[in-house]
């Protein structure tokens, strides 16, 4: 199954979405064909464009949603909720 | 936020020439210490900080475009400045591309939310082609300056 599937999840970095957590998901995304989308309220975001990730100017705290669909979909999302719980692996970024 | 509110006029490129990612960041942070927008005893630690930022991860973001930054203590609000290199710069991009466009930012440390404004800003304008397109074009600062007051007075979307 190819989905879609959809996940929510919350912003943990004190930082917010900047630029590397924005560029890790771009990146992991374009290793795909998937199609993923973030989603803040009414505002929604292609996954593999970090232009428009950080268009979502998610702080901390923030709830989003992914939306994953195509071959290898419910893998690509589970990556990326995953990044999120790991809090993007930043050790010391600015 | 506008792209006024923080880029400085006088520390704007439109004719970057230089061979590396590092050398660009060294010219652009020289420019904000001309412009009188960094302290000038920072200039080194500020260069340095930019330059470790880049090792986490390129903001060579695809597409000809880079925006460097990082967050410094010398500065008490977010500062930045854009550059045109007619002859592209590699700078590890993520799409394997030479950079075209650049926007350093510089923000206090305990002012994330006004670097995310700032980023939202940049990545809004930098997605509308024309600005993009117009912006390779600049002959001279005077055309950036113009550039981007119709930016911020949304005068270029499609």
């Amino acid at each position: 199954m190819s989905g879609p599937y959809r996940q929510n999840v919350k912003v943990k970095n004190e930082q917010g979405m900047h630029m590397i957590p924005c560029s890790r998901i771009a990146q992991l995304v374009r290793e795909t064909s998937c199609q993923v989308q973030i989603f803040r309220d009414d505002q929604v975001a292609d996954a593999r464009n970090i232009l428009d990730l950080l268009m979502l100017k998610a702080e901390v705290g923030t709830s989003l949603v992914i939306e994953s669909e195509g071959e290898g979909a419910e893998s690509i999302l589970a990556q990326i909720v995953k990044l999120f719980d790991d809090d993007f692996e930043i050790l010391s970024e600015n | 936020m506008k792209l006024s509110d923080f880029v400085v006029p006088e520390a704007i490129l439109h004719d970057l020439q230089v061979g590396s990612k590092e050398e660009a960041i060294r010219a652009m942070v020289a420019s904000m210490k001309s412009a009188g927008s960094i302290p000038a005893e920072e200039e080194e630690s500020i260069v340095n900080k930019l330059l470790e930022r880049e090792k986490l991860g390129s903001t060579g973001i695809g597409n000809g475009v880079a925006v460097p930054h990082t967050k410094h203590p010398s500065v008490d609000d977010l500062v930045a400045t854009v550059a045109i290199a007619k002859e592209g710069v590699e700078f590890e991009s993520l799409d394997g591309g030479p950079v075209y466009i650049l926007f350093l930012l510089i923000s206090p440390p305990d002012r994330s939310g006004d670097h995310l404004r700032g980023l939202e800003n940049i990545s809004r304008h930098l997605r509308n082609q024309k600005f993009c397109s117009f912006l390779r074009q600049a002959r001279n600062r005077e055309d950036i300056i113009e550039l981007l007051k119709e930016a911020d007075n949304n005068e270029l979307d499609d």
